[in-house]
């Protein structure tokens, strides 16, 4: 930990360039300056010592989630990425797990907004919601949206998707990022698709294929915990269940009684 | 050269781009509708990475008159005063939009609030007489964009996510827009899409300055393009400056703005000696004032050697609370922590940054442009802002006027054709976009953008004088000749060291024009200042400065009077409620 300058070597792994040759780590010596972050340092090398080296970012203020990559073998946006962080004299980077990389450190992130699309991410308001003329008076922070609100914020960055080792392993798998999208609109009571959306996440690939390891959660640069999420969204599922087979029954209950219908 | 036929090219993917799909595609399904992206789709470009939030009139004491009031006050009255009042009109539209279409949820009044607990909470901004800037906390622009980009995913919308625009295709009588020429950034290759229309929505040129707040990729691409293409521009000479950039060394977040509602809520600013400088400028307001005078107050600070180290100024929230300061700020808490600065406790260097064009692509009310096919939207266009924009009129006006432009593209495409393309114009785009892959040796295009961002800071930005613009003009004229000779290495797959050259190609070109609209301003306005010419002069400026390129490539300057349709300067606000 340091604000000095000092030597470090980076590693980047960087993409084959035709299919005989396979994509390795090369070395790029560099000096840090004071604050300087993984980003700071790919535009120093690219400039100065190789500039076929591809990334991405685009806001450099960790807003709009494109440039994440893994550092040290952690994930993490390469903006919010500083190196005084890595008391080593090596710091290696290379492309998110789980995804067709484009070039060096720049990947193709369509697969994962593809398992993003699987629990119907996209708001869909419910019939009032609508018709509404004006935007709704909702309580912030209060009955269901307890759970919407600490779970809001997520940037599509991936670096849920690419730590958990679930993804890796199932290809139906929607993943933490979609999942805790899911629960924010399960929870919104002005959106029209809470069962339908409850049925995805709720089948064999779905919540249940999350094994709590909790690695999403370490590594959200928006300090999000997918994992309360999914756990969150289980017992939705469940409740849903319980109340869909407990309302018959109620039913005939009442008529038993002669109590009234609930309104 | 590979060809894609589309009904509707949009060249932009932030929250103009985006909306527009999103109207386009609504008005009508069948439209084919393309969508250019530099980056990924929402998640490059500037609305992406509003902080403060989007101004709208929906406290029932607010009112339109007391917002469009505030905006052309602000813009000290070179606005287009029609456009003005449709953002201010339809702004409330597209909240309730937002919200109850897309899924988008804003900040609430809590039961301490001065409304109904569950009201959407609207915090104060500078510049305005009424608390009306919605907001999610102070990271808005992550909810509006990832909202709209699960829309968009959800749409048949064609994207072509980092390509750029490199230039508009004409018809051969080159008096119709035809399509334009893409690169496919990731391939490396170009692409040709013949459009019905074309919207541009790019986002501005502000990068141009050394110190700058907008995502990296931006380059004014939309407005040269435009400009390229024979399109009338004005008021180029507006380059608002945001008057607090983190100053952070070397490290890519100097720049980087830390929002208004720090000045909003409080917040001091204070020179190298510890003093309030504000006060000198002006006594009223003090930090609350508008963008404009708080940017030249700083910078005038740190010319006259009152700055800090680091040739800045301080911001200091300290006074207002730790505790609330993080709590109502924390995500400027959080960046500034990112870079060792503790902004809830101590004093942060702060310095005046490059942060947003009001001039641009001349739009009347339909968003469309002199060239026939051709709209803008958003901050490629001009005339909403004038000579300053308010915080929080930037979203929304991407947002107002993307989903306008989506409407009336969708009824201007039912009946117009698909134009023929000059075939002329296509060869010499695409020669003259490839040629710096097959030189071997010749200029650098990162030495040129260092080169300009030091030229335009000096020379066309805060102050500004007749000497030093002209003398910018003829430094300009020399870089865009060394511009045209830059070499790169000749990978085409994401070879940023060409989009490099094209980007300050690009910037080079808008730089002229803002350094001949600002030499022709002889009077100071807004966040146009001249020190040659220190006054606002009412009698002889209430006007707008036009560019355009006549037939045989000559660049014409003319001024025309504002329409000065719904209020005069010296028509009194009205009445602020209590």
């Amino acid at each position: 930990m340091s604000l000095e300058s000092r030597a470090v070597t980076f590693r980047i792994l960087r993409s084959a360039t035709t299919p005989a040759v396979k994509a390795e780590y090369r070395s790029y010596p560099v000096h840090t300056f004071p604050r300087m972050s993984v980003l700071d340092a790919l535009f120093q090398i690219q400039r100065e010592q190789d500039r076929t080296l591809a990334f991405r970012c685009s806001c450099r203020i960790g807003m709009c989630g494109t440039c994440a990559v893994i550092v040290n073998g952690r994930e993490g946006l390469a903006c919010q990425t500083l190196l005084e962080r890595f008391d080593g004299e090596e710091v290696t980077v290379r492309p998110l797990n789980h995804l067709p990389v484009v070039k060096d450190l720049a990947m193709d992130m369509e697969p994962f907004f593809e398992r993003y699309k699987a629990v119907r991410p996209h708001f869909v308001p419910g019939t009032s919601t609508a018709a509404a003329p004006e935007t709704l008076v909702i309580e912030q922070g209060k009955g269901k949206r307890r759970w919407v609100d600490p779970a809001m914020g997520c940037i599509n960055c991936g670096i849920c998707m690419s730590s958990c080792s679930e993804v890796g392993l199932n290809a139906s798998f929607p993943g933490p990022m979609a999942l805790n999208r899911a629960l924010t609109l399960v929870n919104d009571e002005r959106d029209g698709a809470r069962a339908e959306r409850l049925e995805l996440v709720g089948d064999e690939n779905g919540v249940w294929k999350c094994h709590q390891m909790m690695s999403c959660t370490a590594s959200c640069p928006r300090h999000l915990s997918p994992t309360r999420a999914i756990r969150q969204l289980r017992q939705e599922f469940v409740g849903e269940q319980q109340s869909a087979l407990v309302a018959p029954i109620k039913w005939v209950a009442r008529k038993l009684t002669g109590a009234p219908d609930p309104a | 050269m590979n060809e894609l036929q589309t009904d509707l090219l949009i060249i932009g993917g932030g929250g103009a781009g985006v909306m527009a799909a999103l109207h386009a595609t609504e008005a009508n399904p069948d439209l084919d509708v393309t969508l250019v992206v530099k980056g990924l789709v929402a998640q490059s470009g500037c609305t992406r990475m509003v902080q403060g939030g989007y101004n709208a009139v929906i406290d029932p004491r607010d009112s339109f008159d007391l917002h469009f009031h505030d905006t052309v006050k602000g813009g000290e009255y070179v606005n287009d005063q029609e456009l003005a009042w449709i953002l201010v009109n339809e702004a409330p539209k597209r909240i309730v939009e937002l919200e109850n279409r897309y899924g988008c949820f804003f900040d609430r009044y809590s039961s301490q609030g001065s409304r109904a607990e569950g009201v959407i909470h609207q915090k104060p901004f500078a510049g305005q007489s009424f608390d009306r800037t919605v907001h999610r906390g102070d990271l808005t622009g992550i909810e509006i964009m990832t909202r709209l980009k699960e829309q968009l995913l959800a749409r048949d919308v064609r994207r072509l996510e980092e390509h750029r625009g490199i230039d508009l295709v004409l018809t051969p009588r080159g008096d119709e827009v035809a399509g334009a020429i893409l690169l496919d950034m990731r391939r490396g290759e170009l692409v040709l899409a013949r459009a019905r229309a074309v919207l541009i929505a790019t986002g501005g040129s502000a990068t141009m300055y050394k110190i700058a707040a907008p995502s990296l990729e931006k380059s004014g691409d939309g407005v040269a393009m435009a400009w390229r293409a024979g399109v009338r521009l004005m008021d180029m000479e507006m380059m608002q400056f945001h008057p607090t950039g983190l100053l952070a060394g070397k490290s890519r977040l100097t720049g980087s703005v830390l929002e208004e509602g720090l000045r909003g809520a409080g917040g001091y600013l204070k020179n190298g000696e510890g003093e309030r400088y504000m006060a000198r400028y002006d006594p009223q307001r003090l930090e609350r004032s508008t963008r404009d005078v708080v940017s030249r107050s700083s910078f005038m600070e740190i010319s006259a050697g009152r700055g800090s180290a680091n040739d800045g100024v301080w911001i200091d929230v300290s006074h207002l609370g730790a505790e609330s300061v993080e709590q109502k700020f924390p995500g400027m808490v959080e960046r500034c922590r990112s870079v060792g600065f503790d902004l809830a406790r101590v004093p942060v260097e702060v310095s005046p940054t490059a942060h947003f064009h009001m001039g641009g692509i001349r739009i009347d009310a339909e968003c469309r442009s002199n060239l026939e096919g051709l709209f803008a939207a958003g901050e490629d266009s001009s005339g909403v802002h004038g000579a300053n924009r308010l915080g929080g009129n930037g979203v929304a006006e991407s947002i107002v006027f993307g989903a306008r432009a989506g409407d009336i593209i969708a009824r201007y495409l039912t009946d117009r054709g698909l134009p023929d393309a000059s075939v002329e114009t296509i060869k010499r785009v695409a020669h003259d976009a490839q040629a710096p892959l097959s030189r071997t040796s010749g200029e650098d295009a990162y030495a040129l953008r260092d080169r300009l961002g030091e030229l335009t800071w000096k020379q066309v930005g805060l102050v500004r004088d007749g000497a030093a613009l002209r003398d910018a003009i003829v430094q300009l004229e020399e870089m865009r000749a060394r511009a045209s000779e830059i070499a790169v290495n000749p990978n085409r797959p994401l070879n940023l060291e060409w989009q490099a050259a094209l980007d300050v190609q690009n910037l080079i070109e808008v730089a002229d024009l803002i350094a001949r609209a600002a030499n022709t301003r002889e009077e100071s306005r807004g966040s146009h200042y001249r020190s040659d010419f220190p006054n606002i002069d009412n009698e002889n400026w209430l006007r707008n400065v036009y560019l355009m390129r006549n037939p045989v490539g000559a660049i014409q300057v003319t001024t025309e009077p504002v329409k000065l349709s719904r209020v005069q300067p010296a028509q009194p606000a009205p009445v602020t409620p209590g």
